[in-house]
């Protein structure tokens, strides 16, 4: 595993490997490629780019090299009562290059969205080994097309990042969580509702199942005064068993636990029959379960082992063609060999897929980069 | 020859109708197009690019024509494909807070259509209620609140676009992660050089709670600088926070009927939103900040046509320029906000060099300096010193390592001022995604880039 200390290293050592044909996968942990996990030649780790480059609190911007972890750099900028309002799962472990190239997100983005939304600038090195930048260090640019945003959620197919800038924002003077306890999906898909029409703005919202029910977490962040006044509408209008406390343990758990991890995502008007054609039937046949929804994204995260694999095989099918009969997608995020090798991680291509192989041809010629690691064999 | 497509009324093609069409907001430079035509439908919009492929016309995308950076500018021999004939909202999804609309809808007008459901449209650009969501797209384009909320690229999940090959794409989703390259990215903000995009699909949020707007002046803009510098760093996140310098106040009073005292050095004009038990603390602490300061007068507005007035007031600050100069050229460029009252001394002291008024109107929150360089076109060479004027600002701009532009666009208008920003490589990478999407740069060719690159065949490398 090659691991260069500075971007000129990165982008001398790419040279050298596009110069040799060699295919590359580029990882913040232990291994490159994403859900796919295709075999590659080369590994390049970015551990050894973990500088965070560049902080001014009062523009509230950071630059950081990409193997920066994120409980790192939200440390650094907790100092400073900044923070980056993302939050993926396995902070001490996921770097900000893996985060931006598997566009991870957390329940932070109920308000605040994705990297994407953070993302001002970048750095990247390209297949051929040539640096390149985008963006810059404002928050406001329209110069140029957006590189930076463009290589969110690329899984290192495209160029490797060398570093990314963000935007930031206060930390909250005040935070509260309430839990609202024995939740159908209707009951969750109602609660939005009514957390809608009261015009409260939670900056997230995500539920945990037990297979007695969903437990929602609502978490209100701001001024002390503001948070209060959430916190009692939300008691208020939730006319169920609502407590304040946290669901942080079991959340993680349905993120990031398990050799199998699956991502659902399908329209609001689905979510109901999420339960019944994906989550539930996902969570009976695997061992040791754990499920997560968030409800305003509209996103389920379903995780736990696989087993000999055959009910989770046909649970797997059966709810990729719910998701995507719905207008959504099915992607594992993690799967064990057994499971990868009968069954695509991505699903079907988008109708889009022809424009994207154009941009992935012009990127990387030689198809070198992660090849055929993302959908559709990108 | 489009005539048939699009039918003898929308193809423009005798020299009256084609002189509406020779500038965009960018009125100092203008191109006679060889035609203009109004297509009504995607179909339609697909064949007339294959049409003008067929006999190798350059294609100019427009929607209402307000861009400031000539990015609907013509060029010589091109048809001009313009959408303000498509502006019909295609779908309203409540629950998932979706709008489906095609892209001659009017920005404002999408907002309107939300009001009685409470809900509305973010990014607000000066020009909201001309200017259209396609042509938001085209520019990533602000607006005054997009410090709190973002932009257009925050607020928009899925296009139709018409490709040269005039092939009908669906990008993006209404769903949450859509599998593959995120293309909405590449699209938007690239300026019409892509593709015509022919549907858009915007995210809307629901109305907050309650809104408060602070009026403030200060003896200098260097109070109100460092005073936006206190708010930010206090933890306040305003919806929006906008800074006029005395000339930008002087001209504002002269054109609408806001009573803003004309005696004092600047003024700011601020929104917090949001609960409406924080907005109460927030703006209690903002006015605190306010004072401590130094603010000469602070003032919230009595009612909602009083604010209205206020807003007024300030987006109508371009055209206001009209009132205290024969011409006015408007620069866009974006500094660090640490930088503001630094920046703004280098403007005044250009200006005293120079000779030129230059008035100051602008997006403090997010840094985004709109100076205004006052001239007069008739006065000898005027015109094109203070165009010297308003690109040394841009030079300004980029030594403090900002943009050469955060919502106006490049266009063909700062071509040339990319390479201050970018270097050769950076740009060879745009230029991938160009030709990813256009191989054979039929839309928009002269602009953005600063120098014509080929697209060479890359895609059968492998």
């Amino acid at each position: 595993m090659h691991a260069p200390a500075s971007l000129d290293e990165a982008a001398a050592l790419l040279h050298e490997l596009a110069g040799r044909e060699r295919t590359v996968g580029i990882t913040g942990g232990e291994r490159p490629g994403g859900p796919a996990a295709v075999a590659v030649d080369e590994v390049v780790s970015t551990r050894a780019l973990d500088a965070i480059v560049e902080y001014v609190p009062a523009d509230q911007i950071v630059t950081v090299q990409a193997g920066v972890t994120v409980a790192r750099l939200q440390a650094a900028l907790r100092e400073r009562r900044q923070r980056l309002s993302l939050d993926p799962p396995v902070p001490e472990r996921t770097t900000i290059g893996g985060a931006v190239a598997c566009a991870s997100y957390g329940p932070l983005r109920t308000r605040y969205g994705t990297a994407k939304d953070a993302i001002v600038g970048m750095s990247i090195v390209r297949a051929d080994g040539v640096p390149a930048r985008g963006g810059g260090k404002v928050v406001k640019n329209v110069a140029g097309f957006d590189i930076p945003k463009l290589m969110v959620g690329t899984y290192g197919t495209l160029a490797m990042i060398g570093t990314v800038t963000f935007r930031l924002h206060p930390l909250p003077a005040a935070s509260s969580e309430v839990i609202v306890n024995g939740c159908t999906l209707g009951d969750l898909r109602s609660l939005v509702h009514a957390i809608i029409a009261a015009q409260l703005e939670p900056s997230a919202i995500y539920a945990t199942y037990d297979a007695t029910g969903y437990a929602c977490c609502v978490r209100f962040e701001g001024f002390p005064e503001g948070v209060k006044a959430q916190r009692d509408a939300l008691l208020a209008l939730a006319k169920r068993d609502a407590s304040e406390g946290s669901l942080e343990a079991d959340h993680e758990r349905a993120r990031a636990a398990g050799s199998l991890q699956v991502k659902i995502t399908v329209p609001p008007s689905a979510i109901e029959e999420l339960h019944a054609q994906a989550v539930s039937p996902l969570y009976r046949a695997l061992d040791g379960a754990h499920a997560a929804i968030y409800p305003t994204v509209c996103a389920a995260f379903v995780s736990g082992e696989a087993g000999d694999g055959a009910g989770v095989l046909s649970a797997l099918t059966a709810a990729r063609t719910f998701a995507e009969r719905s207008g959504g997608n099915l992607v594992t995020l993690e799967a064990p060999s057994m499971i990868r090798a009968s069954f695509d991680s991505w699903g079907t291509p988008p109708p889009s897929y022809k424009l994207m192989r154009a941009l992935k041809a012009r990127f990387d010629p030689k198809n070198r980069l992660n090849p055929g690691g993302f959908v559709g064999g990108l | 020859m489009f005539a048939d497509i699009v039918g003898t009324e929308n193809c423009i093609t005798d020299p009256a109708g084609l002189r509406v069409y020779e500038c965009d907001g960018l009125t100092g430079t203008r191109v006679r197009p060889a035609v203009v035509v109004l297509p009504a439908t995607t179909d339609e919009v697909a064949r007339c690019i294959v049409r003008a492929r067929e006999r190798g016309m350059p294609i100019v995308p427009r929607g209402s024509g307000t861009g400031l950076s000539g990015g609907a500018l013509p060029i010589d021999g091109a048809v001009v494909i313009g959408t303000s004939r498509m502006r019909a909202i295609l779908d309203v999804d409540v629950e998932n807070q979706r709008m489906r609309v095609q892209p001659g809808v009017i920005n404002l007008d999408i907002s309107k259509h939300l009001a009685p459901l409470g809900y509305y449209y973010a990014p607000d650009p000066s020009s909201q209620s001309v200017c259209s969501i396609g042509g938001n797209v085209a520019e990533n384009s602000g607006g005054a609140h997009c410090l709190k909320y973002g932009f257009t690229i925050n607020h928009v999940v899925a296009l139709t676009i018409v490709l040269a090959t005039g092939e009908v794409v669906e990008i993006g989703s209404p769903v949450a992660d859509p599998l593959g390259y995120d293309l909405t990215s590449a699209v938007i903000g690239s300026e019409g050089l892509l593709g015509i995009v022919t549907e858009v699909v915007v995210r809307f949020l629901r109305k907050p709670q309650a809104t408060r707007t602070v009026f403030a002046t200060f003896p200098s803009t260097d109070e109100a600088g460092e005073a936006v510098s206190r708010i930010i760093a206090a933890g306040i996140v305003p919806a929006a926070i906008e800074m006029m310098d005395a000339l930008a106040i002087e001209a504002i009073v002269a054109a609408t009927h806001v009573d803003w005292p004309l005696d004092v050095g600047a003024a700011l004009l601020m929104d917090v939103d949001g609960i409406a038990a924080e907005v109460d603390e927030t703006a209690e602490a903002a006015i605190a900040i306010l004072q401590a300061i130094g603010a000469v007068e602070i003032r919230s507005p009595r009612d909602e046509n009083e604010r209205q007035l206020m807003w007024k007031g300030r987006k109508g600050a371009f055209a206001a320029m009209g009132r205290i100069s024969p011409n006015y050229y408007v620069q866009d460029g974006v500094i660090p906000r640490s930088d503001i009252a630094r920046v703004l001394r280098e403007i005044a002291d250009l200006s005293a060099r120079s000779g030129f008024r230059i008035a100051n109107v602008f997006h403090a929150g997010d840094g985004n300096l709109h100076p205004l360089v006052l001239y007069d076109g008739r006065a000898g060479d005027e015109s094109e010193r203070a165009e010297e004027v308003a690109s040394e600002i841009l030079h300004i701009c980029v030594k403090y390592g900002g943009s050469i532009t955060g919502e106006h666009g490049v266009g063909a208008d700062k071509a040339a001022y990319m390479g201050e920003m970018f270097g050769d490589d950076d740009l060879e990478t745009m230029h991938y995604v160009r030709c990813a999407f256009d191989a054979t740069q039929s839309f928009n060719p002269t602009k953005v880039f600063p120098a014509p690159r080929i697209c060479g065949d890359r895609a059968g490398a492998r």
